[in-house]
């Protein structure tokens, strides 16, 4: 599989107000994280609020511009242009929302709003031509040709992420970042779109980055999966190899915490004792130390780095290896 | 089990709006024993929230609607038609409940301290000193640290997951025979989430109280209950013991949401619903799920089934009718 796109070294801080006559701080949301996304696959990004999911997906589209390093698209590196020169990539870079409905101007049709994105990058040269492509990619998604006329409002939650999934596909795009796409859906409305999003992918080959707090939609969508955790990647392992072997243990508490829907599931559980820390004051050394059992002075003094644990499997521990399950 | 301390019997709540009255809830049965954990799952608009709302009678003034057939026995005395005082009588003291978002639950202006004393002393008429011992006492008991410092702290100042402690705090406080939790933990993180569902489960345990527990995941409730009733459009679809629900489903919509849910383990296409959940005014008028049953037929677009009984269980679809 040949590399789509090259995340190195990224880093993202905030500046959190102090007060008056008090320094501000500095929040770091992501912090120095590298991978890469191949051609076709979809990397899950799973981690619980606030760990910086969301903001690693912005930044690697250069929504919210990264404090340093590099995202390197086409051999390019996207973090060193500026708006202008920016512009003729983000045809190829498309986003999906969590909310639906925050999602779509309630004031447009859905023609005009699938019909938005190639507008502004002058893509039809006739309307002729804008129809024809807007009543194609309605045809991929199953969106039927008298909602064409109608507006976000006459629309379900389901309907309205097939919509929105619509305006990001009509660019052709190579990579998609969804931000929790099918979190605000219910069970039902849930497993449409997940395999509309999964057949998609299989016709049009393009990237998924899915950015979701779900370990089993996670299973379920995609091919490899980063573990994150105050603003580091503490696992990145092929799902598999995650599911099966999970090093980290983070990892291993947040698998053995989902609640299973199958009654004959039996497990030892291990509860994670007390909250995240806040990442304005993260801890020093491994940042999961203070909820970790098996953390020791090493992990005290230095931070681990990320190392090759099995085949594609990497993780950010010292005791890994050490631990049994 | 232990003694009934809930029957709820054809429970219909209808609501009133500019373009009509609707059922958002009808024909409602179920019962709840001391000591056993009744959850009540189904999709957003099924009416699960209502039906919880019409027990507390807490539905909007004028709005919302108890219709005069629906009965509500607790402990065997009927309470549909109490009056609002006399319900204050029950509320947070023999029922109580939990609701989803804590940090709108919680008085943002008022300390914990203040907020938890209430029913101490509005209940149990106990002293504000006695009330404030009791109070750091169950703050205790639901596990946050230090509870005499944080106990004068105010809500903003608590984590979310501490704040849903401290709502169940609240709710138990006087010893409710019934606690109802509405999706008490979907705005929380799993390793939280299992935090508090560990934790609700020892109370109960404890306490020997009766919990329902609404929710839309169906992992939590294969962890966490004893008996399951599936709602759909409004209405109850199936009510079974939870290991013989998830191993054998009976009714096509239960059969249909247990395929669609991704599992851990195992990452085959996933089956789909067809269509979605009609609105609550267009409801069909047969059986709510025909639109999307694979097993319609004629009798189901004409027809609404009653709840049959299939042994232990009940199921409201005609396939199950007596003799079939």
């Amino acid at each position: 599989m040949k590399k789509l796109l090259e995340v190195k070294n990224l880093t993202k801080t905030f500046p959190v107000n102090g007060g008056f006559l008090k320094k501000s701080k500095k929040l770091t949301a992501v912090d120095g994280i590298s991978f890469d996304v191949m051609e076709g696959e979809t990397l899950c990004l799973v981690g619980e609020s606030g760990c910086g999911k969301s903001t690693l997906g912005r930044c690697i589209l250069q929504i919210i511009k990264p404090t340093s390093g590099e995202v390197i698209f086409d051999g390019v590196d996207l973090c060193k242009l500026d708006e202008k020169k920016m512009r003729p990539y983000r045809q190829y870079l498309q986003m999906i929302f969590q909310d639906p409905y925050a999602s779509l101007n309630p004031r447009m049709t859905i023609r005009e709003l699938i019909g938005a994105p190639v507008h502004a990058f002058k893509l039809a040269a006739t309307s002729d031509e804008l129809d024809e492509k807007i009543r194609e990619v309605c045809k991929v998604v199953g969106i039927s040709e008298d909602w064409l006329n109608k507006y976000p409002h006459e629309f379900s939650g389901g309907q309205r992420q097939r919509i929105v999934i619509a305006r990001a596909l009509i660019m052709n795009p190579r990579f998609i970042v969804c931000d929790e796409p099918v979190s605000a859906l219910d069970v039902s409305i849930r497993s449409q779109v997940l395999n509309l999003m999964k057949d998609l992918q299989e016709q049009f080959k393009f990237s998924y980055l899915f950015v979701s707090h779900d370990l089993s939609v996670v299973n379920y969508i995609g091919d490899r999966i980063a573990v994150m955790y105050l603003g580091e990647f503490v696992e990145l392992a092929t799902k598999r190899e995650l599911f099966n072997n999970p090093s980290h243990p983070y990892t291993q508490a947040l698998l053995s915490a989902i609640p299973v829907a199958d009654v004959n599931y039996k497990r030892e559980r291990t509860y994670l004792e007390g909250e995240v820390p806040s990442p304005v004051n993260p801890p020093s050394g491994c940042r999961f130390r203070t909820r970790c059992r098996y953390a020791s002075d090493v992990c005290k003094s230095k931070r681990p780095e990320l190392k090759l644990v099995g085949e594609d499997h990497f993780a950010a521990c010292h005791m890994c290896g050490k631990i049994t399950k | 089990m232990g003694e009934r301390v809930l029957e709820v019997n054809n429970l219909t709540t209808v609501f009133h709006t500019k373009t009509g009255t609707f059922p958002a809830v009808s024909q409602m049965n179920f019962t709840l024993d001391a000591g056993e954990t009744l959850a009540i799952v189904g999709e957003s608009g099924c009416g699960k929230s209502v039906t919880s709302l019409s027990i507390m009678h807490l539905l909007p003034d004028r709005m919302g609607e108890i219709t005069p057939e629906s009965s509500i026995k607790f402990k065997g005395t009927e309470i549909s038609k109490y009056s609002n005082k006399q319900m204050s009588n029950l509320r947070g003291n023999e029922i109580s409940m939990v609701f989803q978002d804590s940090l709108t639950s919680l008085n943002p202006t008022m300390t914990v301290m203040a907020q938890m004393v209430e029913p101490f002393m509005v209940h149990q008429k106990i002293s504000r000193k006695d009330a404030e011992k009791a109070a750091i006492e169950m703050l205790r008991k639901v596990g946050i640290p230090n509870p005499e410092a944080r106990v004068k702290q105010y809500p903003h100042q608590f984590s979310g997951g501490m704040r849903q402690r401290v709502m169940i705090a609240m709710a138990l406080s006087c010893n409710p025979s019934v606690l109802i939790c509405d999706e008490p933990t979907t705005a929380l993180d799993v390793t939280i989430q299992a935090q508090i569902l560990k934790m609700i489960y020892d109370l109960k345990k404890e306490l020997d109280t009766a919990v329902i527990l609404i929710t839309h995941d169906m992992g939590v409730v294969a962890e966490t209950a004893d008996r399951v009733l599936v709602m759909y459009g409004g209405q109850g679809v199936e009510l079974a013991d939870c290991h013989t629900l998830f191993t054998n489903p009976l009714h096509p919509y239960t059969q249909g949401l247990l395929a669609s849910i991704p599992k851990i383990d195992d990452d085959t296409r996933l089956s789909t619903i067809e269509g979605m959940v009609p609105s609550l005014k267009d409801m069909p008028k047969g059986c709510h799920f025909c639109d999307r049953c694979q097993y319609c037929t004629d009798r189901c677009r004409k027809e609404n089934p009653p709840m049959y009984r299939a042994g232990e269980r009940e199921v409201r679809c005609f396939r199950y009718e007596e003799g079939n």
